[in-house]
């Protein structure tokens, strides 16, 4: 009888050395899985933060714009001097600027408009003219055709006075509107 | 067999920790995201304190001692908190509810379909440490998100402040 001679360690050894290479092949795929996995997120990490500075530009020129407004609405072809008050607007004044052309191209704009908001009911949609003033809703003081993009507002006081009852200043809501290339710029 | 089943447990184990990791990371990526988007609700503030600033110089259809001497709306506010009568003998703080309401609704377009849901105005008196409600006036659904300032004026021994926020 003859008994065969088989070297099972070889055949041990060859096993073990394929299980150890699949083991590394598995960590490999882990770790590429995670790389991707971390890629994606810093991919939409990035989108994100990329549409916030996106934003924040807007923000940023949009809030430019109103200070433009504001600052515009306390200068002193706008100011209202007979009280305390940074927000006012005179407007007895502004209707006289309007019908001056000298000040077209004075603070570089292509529209400035000034809106009364409240109370206008009864006069929604009048311009205001020295025959239907103050019974008007708005005041176009430059007004260049073309192009004027999206106007940038801010809320304003408009005060004047009213010869009703002995003669008193009344101050309502308005809003200044202007746009131009110098805006937001 | 035990020693296989030692391995598919520890496999299983090592696969958990790396789902735990992978979820907790992610989940900080999207925390620092919704941190900064909740930076947007003070964006628009300026706005409103504009609106404050020129609603509480708007000139009321009320005078308390004579005509022509009437109250701006920063008035009013102390005028109703003191209980007070417009010569035309409406009071005043029914002249502040009806005109506020009427300028808010002028100002901004507040609606279901609008981009503002609702709003709330609100005026108290601040004294000693203690707060005291004037009025408040509210509609449509504040819920959600909002842009808001306060102004102040000075009272006799206390503040008297305005509050608003709009709803969108």
């Amino acid at each position: 009888m003859r008994i065969l001679d088989v070297d099972y360690s070889n055949f041990r050894r060859k096993k073990m050395k394929r299980s150890g290479q699949i083991k590394i092949q598995q960590m490999a795929f882990v770790l590429v899985a995670l790389m991707l996995f971390f890629a994606f997120v810093f991919l939409i990490y990035f989108t994100f933060k990329i549409s916030n500075v996106e934003d924040s530009v807007t923000t940023l020129k949009e809030e430019e714009a109103q200070e433009l407004v504001r600052k515009l609405s306390g200068s002193a072809e706008f100011s209202f001097s007979a009280e305390d008050c940074s927000n006012c607007v005179d407007f007895d004044k502004v209707l006289i600027l309007s019908e001056r052309r000298n000040y077209e191209d004075f603070w570089g704009l292509d529209y400035l408009e000034i809106q009364k908001i409240y109370p206008n009911s009864e006069i929604s949609g009048k311009e205001c003219t020295r025959q239907n003033y103050p019974d008007c809703e708005s005041l176009k003081i430059i007004d260049n055709s073309g192009d004027r993009g999206i106007a940038s507002g801010a809320f304003v006081s408009l005060c004047r006075w009213e010869s009703d009852k002995g003669g008193y200043f009344k101050c309502e809501i308005g809003r200044v509107l202007a746009s131009g290339e110098g805006i937001g710029k | 067999m035990r020693i296989n089943n030692k391995k598919g447990q520890e496999e299983m184990v090592g696969f958990v920790l790396v789902v735990i990791l992978v979820a907790i990371i992610f989940l900080v990526f999207i925390g620092i995201i919704i941190r900064q988007d909740s930076g947007s609700i003070d964006k628009d503030s300026r706005e409103i304190v504009q609106f404050l600033e020129s609603f509480e110089k708007y000139t009321t259809s009320c005078a308390v001692g004579f005509e022509p001497d009437f109250s701006d709306m920063g008035e009013l506010v102390g005028d109703c908190y003191n209980g007070k009568l417009c010569v035309s003998g409406e009071n005043a703080c029914a002249v502040l509810e009806r005109e506020s309401k009427e300028i808010l609704e002028e100002s901004f377009s507040i609606g279901h379909e609008n981009y503002y849901k609702g709003y709330e105005l609100g005026s108290y008196y601040e004294f000693d440490e203690k707060r005291e409600d004037i009025f408040l006036s509210s509609t449509g659904n504040c819920t959600g998100s909002f842009i808001g300032a306060e102004t102040l004026r000075s009272g006799f021994d206390g503040v008297f402040i305005t509050s608003l926020k709009i709803c969108f």
